[in-house]
Parts: C-alpha cells; sequence; structure tokens
C-alpha cells in the first residue's frame, strides 16, 4: 500500500487522533515555545493531510467531509502560525503550552465532527468539541474574572447539547434503526417512526445550538470575545462551523424520502431560523462594541442564510449553503485576526476602538480587514458575494421571495457593519489610552493571506469551489 | 488594432496608469506627466474604439467567469462607447486640472488621488463597456468604492463624512435593491446579457415589470433621484478636481447611464407593461428636478449651487429614459437622455472647473463674493458663462438639444408636464448661474478687496476653458452623434 493510499484511506482518522496525541503532549511541554513549534508544526502537517485528498481529487465517499476538513484545518493552521506571538502577550510560560494543547485537541475533535458518518461519532465529537472549547474560554478566567460568565455559558450550553444529541442519536437508532447519516440506512426503512423524527429534531437542536445558530447564539458570542486572541480562531470558527457541517448533515438525512411529508417541515423550520439567524445576527454586528463579537454576529447572520439556501433545498441551495459557509468562516477568520492585531494590551476583550486608526499602523492588516468587511457584504468578485448570488438564486428559484428578501436585508445590514469598521480604520485617530499596535504582526499575515486570498481568488474565479460544492452537494443528497 | 483588444486596453490602461502612479509618485513632474499621459491614452483608446463602431464593427471579451453563465464580460457597442469616450475625454481635461490644483494646493497626498481617480475612470469605462448586468453591477461598486476616498480626499471631517454617506448609501442601495433585481432578472429571463430591444419581454408578468423597475431605479442611488439625491449635496464641499470628477465624469453620470441603459438595453418595449413604476419614476424625477432647482437658489455658496443644479439636471436623464416607453415617443426619451448626459458631463466639468479655479485664485466661491471678479478672470468667467448657458438649454450649447428631445418625447408620450417641469428647471438654472455670473462681470469689487487677486494658475485654466468649447461643440456634432445613436434612437422622429 501506497503512502498517499494509506493517507486517502486513513488520512481523517490520523488527523484527528495525531492531533489528540500531540496536543496532549503539548499540555505537558515545559517550554513555551518548543510547545508552540509543536503545534504550529501539528497543525500544517494536519492541513496537509486534508488537502491532500481534495487536491488529488481522491475525495471519497464524503465530499463534505472532505472539502469541510481541509477549510478547517487550513483556517486553523493558519491561526496556529499567528496564536505563538499572541498567546505570549496573554499567558505566563506555564499556561501557554497549556492553551495551546487544548486548542489542538478542540481542532481534533472538530475535525472529527466533520468526519463523522454516524450520529454516535457526531454526538462524542460535538460533545468532546464543546467541552474542549469551553476549557480555553476558561483559561481567559485566570487573566480577567469578567470572562467567567462566558466559560460558564459554554460548559452550560455543551452539556445540555450534548444530552439533546445523546437522547436524539437513541431515539432516531430506535426510529430508524441504524446510527448511519448517510441515508442509506434510513431509506432501507418503510417509514420513520415517531421516535426518529423526535431523534433528529433533537439532534439538529443540540447541533444548532453547538454552532451559535441564532437564537441560541448569545453563548457563541460571548465565547469569542472572552476566549484567549491566541485561540479565538479556533473556538470561534473552527468549532462552531464544524458543529454547523454536522447540521447541515442532519438536515440532508431529514430530507430522505423515508421522512415523508415532514421533511418540507424540517425544510421550513431550517429556513426560518436562517432568517432569524440573519436577522438577529445582522442587527448585532451593527451594534457590536467589541471586535471579535462582532466577528461572531456575522457568522452568526452568515449561517442564517446558509440555512436559509439549505432550506430552500436541492442541489443549488446546498451548494450555496456550502459557498456562504467558507465566506462567512474566511470573514471571521480576518476580523479576529485584525482584532489581534490592533490590541497591544490583551485582555478579556478587544474593543471596536481598538480598531480605530489602524489602517496608519498597520495598513496591511487594515487593508485585509477591509476586504474581509467588504466580502461581509456581498461585494462582487469576492467569495461571500457568489454565496449571495446563489443563496437569491436558490431562494428564487423555489419561490421563497421572503427567504431572498432576508439574504438581501442580511447584505444591507452590513454595508453598516464594513462602513463603521473602513471608517474606524481609515478616518480615526488611535486613541491614546489604547496605545500603539503590538509588534510581531509578520505572525499574523499567514492568517491574513490565507483569508484575503481565499476571499478574492474564488471570488474572481468560483470555478474550483463550486465544483467541490457541486459535488459535495450530489453526494449529500444522493443525486447522480 | 481589433476591437476586442482595444476593449481590453480600454480596461487595462487606467488601471495600470493608477498602479504607475502608485510606483512613480515622485518627483512630482514625472507624477504628474504619468497621470495626464494615463489619461490621454485612455481617451485615445476610447476614441478609437468610437470609430470602431461607428464603422459598424462590434467586439465582446470575457475577462473571467466567477460562476457558470455569469461572466464578467465587456461589449462594444455605440451607447456603452460614446458614454466611455465623453468620460475618458473629461477625463483627461480632469487629469491636468487635478496637475494643476495639486501643485496649486500643495496637496499632502496628490499620487493617492490620482491613482484613485485614474480607479475611478476604469470604472466608470467599466460600467460603460458592460456586456451584462453582472459586469455592470461588479463596476459600479468598484466605482463606489473608489470615489469615496476622492471625496474623503483633504482630511477634512465633513468631507469624511459626506465621503462616507456616500459610500453606505451606494453600497446599501446596491446590495438592497440592485443586486436582487439583476438576480431576479436572471432568473426569469435567463440572461443577464445587455440587448438593444432589451431581455425581458416574454418572461415577465406586469407586476414583476413593475417591482423590477423600481428596484433597478432604487439601486442606481448614484442617479441622485429623491431620496438618494442628498449624497450629491453633500459632497458639494469636495475638493474641486474631486466634485469635478465625480459629478462630472464619473459617478453622477454613471447613475443616468445606469438608468438609460436599464430601460433600454433590458426593459426595452416591456417599459410599457411597467407603466405604473415608469409613470412614478417619471414623476419622482420631475419632483425632484424642480425642488432641486429651487432648492438652488438658497444656497450662497456657488459649490452647493451647483450641486442642486446637478441633482436637477440628472433628472432630466431619468425623465428621457422613463419617457422612452410610451408609442412613437419611445426613442426620442432615450436618445434625449443620451444627448442630456453628454450636456451634463461637459456643463458640469465646466462649471466645477471654473469654480475650482475661482476658489483657487479668491478663496471662496460665495456668491457675495464675486463681485467684479469676472473683469480679472474673464477666461474662468467666459467659460462659466458657457457652462450656465449651457444648464440653461440656451441654443446652440450642448444643453440645448436634449431640452428640444425631451420636449418632442414628453408630447408623444402625453406627459407634456414632465416637459413644462424640464422647460422650468432650465429657467431656474438659468436665473440661478447667470445672476452670480452677471454680478461678477459687472458688478463693483468691494473696496476691501486686493485690487488684483491671484491668477489661477494656467494648468487649472486650459482645462476649464476646454470643457467650456466641449459645451459649444455639440452643435457641430449633433447629427453624427444621431448617426452613431442610430440603434438607440430607432424610430424616433
Amino acid at each position: 500500500m501506497s503512502a498517499l493510499v494509506f493517507i486517502d484511506a486513513h488520512g481523517g482518522a490520523l488527523m484527528v487522533f495525531g492531533l489528540m496525541i500531540v496536543g496532549a503532549i503539548c499540555t505537558v511541554t515545559p517550554a513555551p515555545r518548543t510547545a508552540a513549534t509543536i503545534a504550529v508544526a501539528a497543525a500544517i502537517a494536519a492541513a496537509a493531510l486534508a488537502t491532500l485528498p481534495i487536491v488529488r481529487g481522491a475525495a471519497g465517499a464524503d465530499p463534505l467531509g472532505a472539502g469541510a476538513t481541509a477549510l478547517l484545518a487550513i483556517v486553523a493552521a493558519a491561526a496556529f502560525i499567528a496564536a505563538g506571538p499572541v498567546l505570549a502577550r496573554e499567558f505566563d510560560r506555564r499556561t501557554r503550552p497549556i492553551a495551546l494543547g487544548l486548542a489542538l485537541m478542540a481542532l481534533a475533535a472538530a475535525l472529527a465532527t466533520t468526519q463523522a458518518r454516524d450520529v454516535l461519532t457526531l454526538t462524542v465529537a460535538l460533545i468532546a468539541g464543546g467541552l474542549l472549547c469551553a476549557c480555553l474560554t476558561s483559561l481567559a478566567v485566570l487573566r480577567a474574572r469578567a470572562s467567567a460568565p462566558a466559560a460558564f455559558g459554554a460548559v452550560l450550553t455543551t452539556l445540555c447539547a450534548g444530552a439533546l444529541a445523546l437522547a436524539g442519536a437513541g431515539l432516531l437508532y430506535a426510529g430508524l434503526g441504524a446510527f448511519d447519516l448517510a441515508g442509506e440506512a434510513a431509506a432501507a426503512h418503510a417509514g420513520a417512526a415517531r421516535a426518529g423524527v423526535v431523534g433528529a429534531a433533537l439532534l439538529l437542536v443540540a447541533c444548532a445550538a453547538l454552532a451559535g445558530v441564532a437564537p441560541a447564539h448569545g453563548w457563541a458570542a460571548d465565547v469569542a470575545a472572552h476566549t484567549p486572541h491566541g485561540a479565538a480562531a479556533v473556538v470561534a470558527i473552527v468549532a462552531r462551523v464544524a458543529a454547523f457541517v454536522a447540521l447541515i448533515r442532519l438536515h440532508t438525512l431529514t430530507q430522505a424520502e423515508v421522512f415523508g411529508p415532514l421533511s418540507l417541515g424540517f425544510a421550513y423550520a431550517t429556513a426560518g431560523l436562517g432568517a432569524i439567524g440573519v436577522a438577529a445576527g445582522s442587527i448585532q454586528a451593527i451594534g457590536a462594541s467589541d471586535a471579535r463579537r462582532l466577528a461572531a454576529h456575522a457568522l452568526t447572520a452568515q449561517f442564517g442564510g446558509a440555512l436559509i439556501a439549505l432550506g430552500a433545498g436541492g442541489i443549488d441551495g446546498a451548494i450555496a449553503a456550502l459557498f456562504v459557509i467558507a465566506a462567512g468562516a474566511m470573514t471571521a477568520l480576518a476580523l479576529i485576526v485584525g482584532a489581534a492585531a490592533a490590541r497591544p494590551q490583551l485582555g478579556a476583550s478587544a474593543p471596536m476602538s481598538a480598531l480605530d486608526g489602524l489602517a496608519r499602523q498597520r495598513p496591511f492588516v487594515a487593508a485585509g480587514v477591509g476586504v474581509a468587511a467588504f466580502g461581509l457584504t456581498g461585494a462582487p468578485l469576492t467569495l461571500a458575494f457568489l454565496g449571495k448570488w446563489l443563496s437569491v438564486e436558490a431562494a428564487l428559484a423555489r419561490g421563497w421571495y421572503w427567504a431572498a428578501i432576508a439574504v438581501v436585508a442580511a447584505s444591507f445590514a452590513a454595508v453598516f457593519v464594513a462602513g463603521q469598521l473602513v471608517e474606524r480604520m481609515y478616518f480615526r485617530e488611535r486613541p491614546a489610552q489604547i496605545g500603539p499596535t503590538p509588534a510581531g504582526a509578520l505572525a499574523l499575515a499567514p492568517a491574513l493571506l490565507t483569508a484575503v486570498v481565499t476571499t478574492l481568488v474564488f471570488g474572481w474565479n468560483g470555478a474550483a469551489p463550486l465544483e467541490a460544492a457541486r459535488v459535495a452537494a450530489r453526494a449529500m443528497l444522493g443525486a447522480p | 488594432m481589433s476591437i476586442e483588444t482595444l476593449l481590453l486596453l480600454a480596461i487595462a490602461a487606467p488601471l495600470a496608469h493608477g498602479v504607475l502612479l502608485a510606483v512613480l509618485n515622485r518627483p512630482p513632474g514625472l507624477r504628474d506627466v504619468v497621470h495626464v499621459g494615463g489619461a490621454i491614452a485612455l481617451a485615445t483608446i476610447c476614441a478609437m474604439l468610437m470609430a470602431e463602431v461607428g464603422a459598424g464593427y462590434r467586439g465582446r471579451i470575457v475577462v473571467a467567469e466567477p460562476l457558470p453563465d455569469l461572466e464578467l464580460a465587456f461589449a462594444a457597442d455605440p451607447l456603452g462607447v460614446a458614454f466611455a469616450t465623453v468620460a475618458a475625454g473629461l477625463g483627461a481635461l480632469c487629469a491636468l486640472y487635478t496637475a494643476g490644483w495639486m501643485r496649486l494646493t500643495k496637496d499632502k497626498a496628490p499620487a493617492r488621488f490620482m491613482a484613485f481617480s485614474a480607479l475611478a475612470l476604469a470604472a466608470t469605462v467599466g460600467v460603460a463597456l458592460a456586456a451584462n448586468l453582472f459586469t455592470f453591477f461588479v463596476f459600479y461598486e468598484v466605482l463606489a468604492i473608489a470615489t469615496f476616498p476622492l471625496l474623503a480626499h483633504g482630511g477634512d471631517r465633513a468631507r469624511g463624512r459626506a465621503g462616507a454617506y456616500y459610500l453606505v448609501l451606494m453600497l446599501a442601495l446596491a446590495m438592497g435593491a440592485l443586486l436582487p433585481a439583476i438576480v431576479w432578472t436572471g432568473v426569469v429571463a435567463g440572461t443577464l446579457e445587455f440587448a438593444p430591444g432589451g431581455i425581458l419581454a416574454g418572461h415577465v408578468s406586469v407586476i414583476g415589470a413593475n417591482v423590477l423597475l423600481a428596484l433597478f431605479v432604487l439601486g442606481i442611488g448614484m442617479a441622485a433621484l429623491f431620496p438618494a439625491h442628498r449624497w450629491l449635496t453633500l459632497a458639494s464641499g469636495a475638493a474641486a478636481p474631486a466634485a469635478a470628477l465625480v459629478f462630472a465624469v464619473t459617478a453622477a453620470s454613471v447613475g443616468g447611464f445606469g438608468v438609460l441603459r436599464i430601460a433600454a438595453y433590458v426593459f426595452g418595449p416591456v417599459l410599457r407593461e411597467a407603466s405604473v413604476a415608469a409613470n412614478a419614476v417619471l414623476a419622482l424625477a420631475t419632483i425632484t428636478l424642480l425642488g432641486a432647482s429651487l432648492a438652488a437658489f438658497g444656497r450662497r455658496n456657488m459649490a452647493q449651487r451647483l450641486s442642486y443644479l446637478c441633482v436637477a439636471q440628472l433628472c432630466a436623464v431619468t425623465i428621457g429614459a422613463m419617457l422612452g416607453p410610451v408609442g412613437e415617443g419611445l426613442a426620442a426619451g432615450w436618445f434625449a437622455a443620451a444627448l442630456q448626459l453628454v450636456a451634463y458631463g461637459a456643463a458640469t466639468a465646466t462649471l466645477c472647473f471654473a469654480l475650482g479655479a475661482i476658489e483657487a485664485a479668491s478663496g471662496g466661491v460665495e456668491v457675495d463674493d464675486l463681485a467684479g471678479l469676472g473683469r480679472r478672470m474673464p477666461w474662468v468667467f467666459a467659460a462659466l458663462t458657457l457652462g450656465a448657458l449651457s444648464f440653461a438649454g440656451a441654443p446652440p450649447l450642448a444643453g440645448a438639444w436634449p431640452r428640444l428631445w425631451l420636449t418632442i418625447a414628453a408630447a408623444d408620450h402625453g406627459a407634456l408636464w414632465a416637459g413644462l417641469a424640464v422647460a422650468a428647471g432650465a429657467l431656474m438654472a438659468f436665473a440661478a448661474l447667470t445672476a452670480p455670473v452677471t454680478r461678477a462681470l459687472f458688478a463693483i469689487a468691494p473696496a476691501d478687496r486686493p485690487a488684483t487677486p491671484d491668477r489661477a494658475p494656467l494648468l487649472l485654466i486650459v482645462p476649464t476653458i476646454g470643457a467650456g468649447a466641449l459645451t459649444l461643440m455639440l452643435l457641430v456634432w449633433l447629427n453624427p452623434i444621431a448617426r452613431y445613436l442610430a440603434e438607440l434612437r430607432g424610430g424616433a422622429p
């Protein structure tokens, strides 16, 4: 068996267990620099492992999982490169390796979530990921006690969602006779028992809560605002997107023939949740007083748009949802990195005023955040534009004018968010009490470049991601 | 050179021009040569393109395809190339004026201003040559972003606010109304390609056509139709080259062009089906025209007065575009709108240049301060007079011909009230602009003014006179333009 074939067959497991083990090693490594080097190397190796099958066109039977894993592994690798110098400003020598180790293990759990093909694995991965993220947030309490409620909220949400997910998994098994998420097992049964329907609903609720889908998004914004800057991308983006991918899988399951007319109910519920997410995320992003909270709310709004597209159904809807999520992840990454670059003394939060005058002190960082901001609005030739275009098309094709209006309203609201960001960075003086921007911005470059290049290059020519999304959508829906 | 190469050059040249400016920003002489040379090169390319299209050649290029059937493509058609040529020609005059202005005011960041003006010009040409609605939208957005630093240039807080207001308004309207209209059009018509006669015929219901037209007109905020007109009046405080570029060459003109392009090349005869929305837009444009003309009287600052008159002049383009759909007047309205775009661009550039030169020489453009200034700056005030008379629609200046065709179109349409409103607007523009000019030429200068105010430098005066001369040239060029725009003019009388 050649190495490539071995990677194709076992790359996923290798990534998850490898990251778990390396994460555990990191937590007990006495030297923070060594821990940082190990963490960065592990994250880059995971990104390479995740990307290799996509590049080789060997995504296998689960292109959605492969694509999502690659996306999240790349985001995480970029975030880990940036994490070293940022964490050095946040924690002492003893705590830094623990933070890095926990972040690696949280990444492992997230990648396990995206690759899970059965409900039981999914549930375990979700709970593990949620708890690890809560632990990361708890580290912030060492620096600022104000972070305690956010950590408590994360723990509580994870435990509640975990309980719901476990109950849902049991009921789903009772109803459908299988833990399989692929749909074939479900279709083998003549009709879904009521237990199966309730189980699927419970699992959907659990995944939605862990993904921070509105209205259960408050905790996600708190966590994003209070998690140490160095680990914020893993907690606020990777973990949430992984849970959202699980949500997509479960939604697809509910659209199987076995659910009969209830499928339509699930579709409406999904789209309805999406509309709530778009409204809540957009409004709260406009009023956000913290840059990372803004990123979290923006991601909530993007999730809303993706849910609307998903609810609209069909391959086009699924493709649109995948585009929107990828664009949302990149935007959030740029915003979080921008916040870290702007804040000299990393405390419990990154107030918006930290971005004031950023363009003069860090022009490239400001340009990157600016691109992300325009991407957020769905400006043309950005990845988000294509996502919005496809979403509106999918909604109109279904005759859901209200859904199209919701997507457009999100863009409309995002213009104000982007305007606020640009105005702060380019037209305001930096307040004296904030102090100059910190050194070490070079380490943030890979993360920012990843976000900007992905946003612009795939916005210019979306053929490659479109094809990947199409393959994933067809596999999800069992279409030829 | 093939028409496809010219199309590519028309987009690439101003982009390269902007990049060169960023690199070769010193010494000032080299920077100015690059800026003026780049603008002249673009004007030459567009003129060559116009000659090719006039000879009957057509071309289309695809630059990118972000999604299947969603092309970033450019095409050479008479209306688009004519608008691009006017914009590029005025852009060259603007470039010369900008070089003079930057030297005179010892601006802190001239290269940045020039680079963004090159980008704005690229976006304007992109909008003009867009082969489809997607490309139109992309360059419309690029234009909104590129003109924002021009309006905010100078670091002044008021300018910053005006620029931010403009940017947020343009992006919000484009995202909130223009984009949905484009996607909807794509879904129902199955194409986004501009075509003579429109693309919606047989694909859209009466209600759909009305809603679509409303969305399109609302989405093109640069057309400055009430209540989106405020961006233009707020921007009156911008530096003179920025005002000239944004009011005459890029954003405002693109607004008018956009409405005309949508009416003629997306709706076509379907505008008749969208008569409710078309008449509503017509009424709104008429009200805006009259309101803005009246409001201009109340401004003592000439730049503010001019901004209100620009709103009124732009409304005349919208009126022409909406007058298109009914009966024999169909193409007369569109032809009038196209002529008005040319006349508006030339006259507005003249007025902006002249006011800038006056400000540079005397330190302000308050109406009360103009007394007696005309005798000290005869060339500038001669150009100002030409621009004012063109705004007023006085023959044989450029503004006269669109008024004539608008009246014909309004009569054919059975909406003589719109024609009367245009005439009233012209009279008010005449009064609002010629009164201060008369004061400048014939009133006695105040005793406390220095005997000889500083003269405006030649680099400001030459473009002012050049733009003023353009307002006269339409007299000679009317017939060739009518022949050139035959595709748009259609069955007009």
